[in-house]
């Protein structure tokens, strides 16, 4: 009896059979033809545990080598606390202006066509595509004294280089794109039949906005807030050249971690890089979870 | 007879003077917040005039610096492309168990703060790290030396390329590459053939991406670094020697030129953005699913430069 | 409420969407808008609803109660094709939304709002589902939710665009003949567009035809399809065999290209007015046949007519064609003789029907 292949023309090769590697038997849950998982899987995996995760523990295993008073001691004294109220303080601000200029932002750039719309809408990434350094020495040159913006607040006798007010304004910039980038394309697809729908039920133009077209953008609108929230946290670069970086006063968290760095603390350095990191942490599981949901109120 | 219908353009449209005002206060905002600091860093650097600005830049640490950073780059955005189309094959043309594991593990470099970054490596690789002896006996150093600020740039940037493909070949679906499997092509051949002609505007926004943030980073690389001048600076480093001397329209200088790159940067990220907008995916899965390939683009904003 | 339309114009850049549109909608009327795409069919409907402005022509609602001129009686409920429901709110909010957005000198009370709900709900058969979301409905649930939404605020026209387009086809019987139910008991004037003639046809009291920005014809389904004013209409609703010239007005049987003044004839036979001889007869026309097909209890013939070699289409039920064959042998290729028992003609002023009476069964 010829087999299969024998019958097969001369000069078409049929796809040969795979041996199925041992990270396709462990955890593929539909068999696919496609060759390559295991290389590509393995490939991931090294890297990530390599790169991110092994050094990651690294902050992880040094905290735990502590004994609880004094990882407690390390990442809850006076000062560092101080640096938490500023850097959550700062950030939570930031963010939440970043949220209500962000939809304005976003509402103007995808409903109201002026001229030079396109060039604007790519110049809302900058602060993604600027360095922070450069950021940094930049917004602190506006904002000092004798600063283009800073001479102006320095008459009514504000002053925000090298104040608490100068690490809320860096902030503020860097956090700038989250809120629009995320808002932006649920703006776009907002059918406009809804607004009409509800137009054609009697709402006035007010009271379409903040029963139907916000509550639709309330998802895409918070995640962007937790996204700039979450950035501004672990910002560094722009911050320290306009803080003032004064303990207890004007002193960011990640800053902390490089001054206790620099005198050899590498366990008080460790512990408050823990603390970070579990709020970064929590936070990007919140960020999941809004973004599930999102998805799941999607289309009706 | 009862007067006609009013029409309902008034309820679907603000009035001609609410646009205004609004696109004004928009316009003001990101103007003062976005225009100006671009402004300042011009100004700046030209304060002293063309020929400080010059030398400022040619200068042997600034080039130094610049060399350091276009290594750090250079090996930086390869290997994630590697490592991010490994990640993307296995995610997007599969299925198995853990893939939203993996998925949030490779993101995990975007929610930690730079400083941090540079902090873990220090952990490992410093005098009083886990392989800090192990270093010390070969003679070896990372930290403090320029394979730390390498390894620094990889993490950072770890998730970009991945990040843009995957979305990407998930709306695209497996139904090209099984076409070209049952005809006969290997793994290799069918990455090269079918996958990345694909893909290509997607790969090249997360390589753009990529390097914007590789040059630009400051915060991992500045905890790593050993802040020796020439040696172990990069741009963004050498700008903070140059601030804190108050060299400030050298530092400004330095500064423009990687303002120029994110420029650069912004205006490559919009010509692939039309690009891949234009470009309708191609799709075997519904029609939802394309559509998320676009806004995935749109969705994937995260630190960048720091 | 009756709806007046007068001398609508719309245009789009260059292309006029709606040209000089007239006509009268009766109030209790259920009519449908009936046309091919970029007939101006779904602009009109919006145009009515006041969510377009024309660039000329105006749209007026002749309340009832004249007198009272109740505000209420001039809402108009619109329902989308794609539903357009808001998908933040449960389904309860969403019928409540129209009471909800009234000013406060109108607008009901919660119990009153709870109560008019759940009646709507139940009218539509929904009740059970006040809680949920719209994204947990099907397509057909939705659409009748949109349907409630918009009948919540008492509205005095219903506009329907294109409702069950986006259904499938099952579920857009079904949908139909509820529509029509609901119509029944209602009595809400309604207009609603679509594509598709059966729907039309089989919902509307009365049909408008449009094609190109203009109304071809307006009147009851038997009308428009048995007494089609214009070729558009003519051959827009069902199937229609176009032959040139005259047919069966020479003597002898064949066709004559005539000429009838400047324009040349053109006749037009039903598939179901065609008769099948199977022997030459007056007025009959010469074919051979091409091809069978039968589809549920009709039996589609096609004929090949011998002086030109054009196709002709004669359907007729299964039954009749079977005695048929059984009784003249009647095969593929066989010759036979086509004999129309109506012709329709259009002339310049009006149509024109000829009527073979003695051919009348």
């Amino acid at each position: 009896m010829a087999s299969p292949a024998a019958l097969a023309p001369a000069g078409v090769r049929r796809a040969p059979a795979r041996a199925r590697g041992p990270l396709s038997r462990a955890l593929l849950t539909r068999t696919s033809v496609l060759p390559g998982f295991d290389l590509s899987l393995g490939i991931t995996l090294f890297a990530l545990g390599l790169i991110v995760l092994l050094p990651l523990s690294a902050a992880f295993a040094k905290t735990a080598t502590m004994s609880w008073p004094a990882f407690v001691g390390a990442a809850f004294s006076p000062r560092v606390l101080a640096s938490y109220r500023l850097t959550f303080g700062a950030s939570l601000a930031a963010a939440s202006v970043n949220a209500a200029f962000g939809l304005l932002v976003t509402w103007v750039l995808v409903r109201y066509p002026f001229p030079g719309r396109r060039i604007v809408d790519a110049l809302i990434d900058l602060p993604f595509a600027l360095p922070t350094a450069v950021a940094g020495i930049a917004l602190t040159a506006l904002y000092a004294d004798n600063g283009w913006v800073g001479r102006w607040l320095a008459l009514a006798g504000i002053q925000v280089a090298y104040t608490p007010l100068g690490v809320f304004v860096a902030l503020t910039f860097i956090g700038l794109p989250f809120v629009v980038r995320t808002v932006q394309p649920v703006l776009q697809d907002l059918p406009r039949e809804v607004e009409e729908a509800a137009a054609t039920l009697g709402a006035n133009r007010a009271q379409v906005f903040m029963r139907v077209i916000l509550p639709a953008l309330a998802p895409a609108l918070l995640t962007g807030f937790a996204l700039a929230f979450a950035r501004a946290l672990g910002e560094y670069g722009s911050v320290i050249f306009i803080a003032g970086n004064l303990p207890m006063v004007s002193e960011i968290a990640p800053l902390l971690i490089v001054t206790k760095l620099e005198q050899y603390d590498y366990a008080g350095a460790t512990a408050i890089a823990v603390v970070l990191l579990l709020a970064a942490f929590t936070l990007l599981l919140a960020i999941n979870a809004l973004q599930a949901w999102a998805r799941r109120r999607e289309a009706a | 007879m009862t007067a006609p219908s009013p029409p309902l353009a008034s309820r679907t449209q603000e009035p001609a003077w609410v646009r205004r005002t609004l696109i004004g206060a928009a316009l003001a905002f990101l103007g003062a917040f976005l225009l100006l600091p671009l402004a300042v860093v011009f100004a700046e650097a030209l304060k002293k005039g063309l020929d400080v600005y010059l030398a400022a830049i040619a200068e042997p640490d600034a080039l130094a610096a610049l060399r350091l950073t276009l290594l750090a780059a250079g090996i930086a955005v390869p290997l994630n492309v590697a490592i991010g189309l490994a990640a993307a094959w296995s995610l997007a043309k599969f299925r198995f168990r853990g893939q939203n594991v993996l998925l949030t593990l490779i993101d995990l470099p975007f929610s930690v703060s730079p400083v941090i970054a540079g902090l873990i490596y220090v952990l490992l690789f410093g005098l009083q790290g886990w392989f800090g002896p192990w270093l010390k006996a070969h003679d070896l150093q990372v930290v403090f030396a320029v394979p730390g600020i390498v390894l620094a740039t990889v993490f950072v940037t770890f998730p970009f390329v991945a990040r843009e493909l995957i979305p990407t070949m998930q709306a695209q679906g497996t139904e090209q590459e099984e076409a070209a499997r049952v005809l006969g092509a290997s793994g290799w051949q069918i990455l090269r053939r079918v996958t990345l002609p694909n893909v290509r505007w997607a790969l090249l926004y997360g390589v753009i991406l990529c390097n914007a943030r590789a040059m630009g980073e400051f915060g991992a690389v500045s905890v790593v670094s050993g802040h020796v001048r020439g040696v172990t600076n990069t741009l963004p480093l050498h700008i903070e020697i140059l601030y804190n001397e108050y060299q400030s329209a050298a530092a400004f200088a330095v500064a423009s030129l990687l303002a120029l790159l994110a420029l650069v940067t912004l205006a490559a990220k919009a010509l692939v953005e039309r690009r891949l907008e234009r470009a309708p995916p191609v799709t075997d899965a519904a029609p939802e699913r394309a559509s998320s390939a676009g806004a995935a683009v749109a969705f994937d904003r995260t630190a960048l430069a720091s | 409420m009756s709806i007046e339309i007068r001398h609508l114009q719309k245009r789009y850049g260059a292309t006029i969407v709606c040209d000089d549109l007239s006509l009268d909608i009766r109030s209790g009327e259920l009519v449908a808008l009936l046309g091919p795409s970029g007939s101006g069919k779904t602009t009109l409907l919006r145009l009515i609803a006041g969510l377009e402005a024309p660039d000329a022509g105006s749209v007026a609602f002749h309340g009832e109660d004249d007198a009272g001129a109740d505000p209420r009686a001039q809402r108009v409920g619109f329902v989308f094709q794609h539903y357009a429901l808001f998908a933040h709110m449960t389904i309860f909010e969403n019928v409540a939304f129209g009471l909800r957005v009234r000013p406060r000198a109108t607008r009901p009370d919660e119990a009153t709002i709870r109560r008019r709900v759940h009646e709507l709900l139940a009218l539509v058969q929904l009740d059970w589902l006040a809680d949920r979301y719209p994204h947990q409905l099907s397509g057909g649930q939705r659409q009748r939710i949109a349907l409630a939404r918009a009948l919540a605020v008492e509205p005095g026209v219903l506009l329907l665009d294109e409702p069950f387009g986006a259904l499938d086809a099952k579920v857009r019987k079904e949908l139909r003949r509820w529509l029509r139910r609901l119509h029944d008991e209602m009595h809400v004037t309604t207009v609603f567009v679509t594509h598709d003639q059966e729907e039309a046809m089989e919902v509307a009291d009365r049909v408008v035809i449009m094609n190109r920005g203009r109304i071809e014809q307006a009147g009851s389904p038997d009308e428009v399809y048995d007494h089609p004013k214009t070729p558009f209409v003519l051959q827009f609703l069902g199937d229609v065999n176009l032959f040139h010239g005259r047919f069966g007005h020479a003597p002898g049987g064949a066709i004559e290209a005539g000429a009838d003044g400047a324009h040349e004839e053109v006749s037009y036979v039903r598939p179901h007015e065609l008769q099948i001889l199977a022997a030459p007869a007056a007025d009959t026309l010469p074919v051979t046949l091409s091809q069978v097909l039968t589809v549920g209890t009709q039996a589609r013939i096609e004929f090949r007519r011998i002086d030109d070699g054009s196709y002709v289409d004669v359907e007729m039920p299964r039954s009749e064609f079977a005695a048929l064959t059984a009784r003249s042998g009647l095969g593929i290729g066989s010759r036979a003789w086509l004999k129309a028992r109506r012709v329709t003609r259009f002339s310049a002023s009006a149509a024109e029907t000829a009527v073979d009476p003695a051919a009348m069964i």
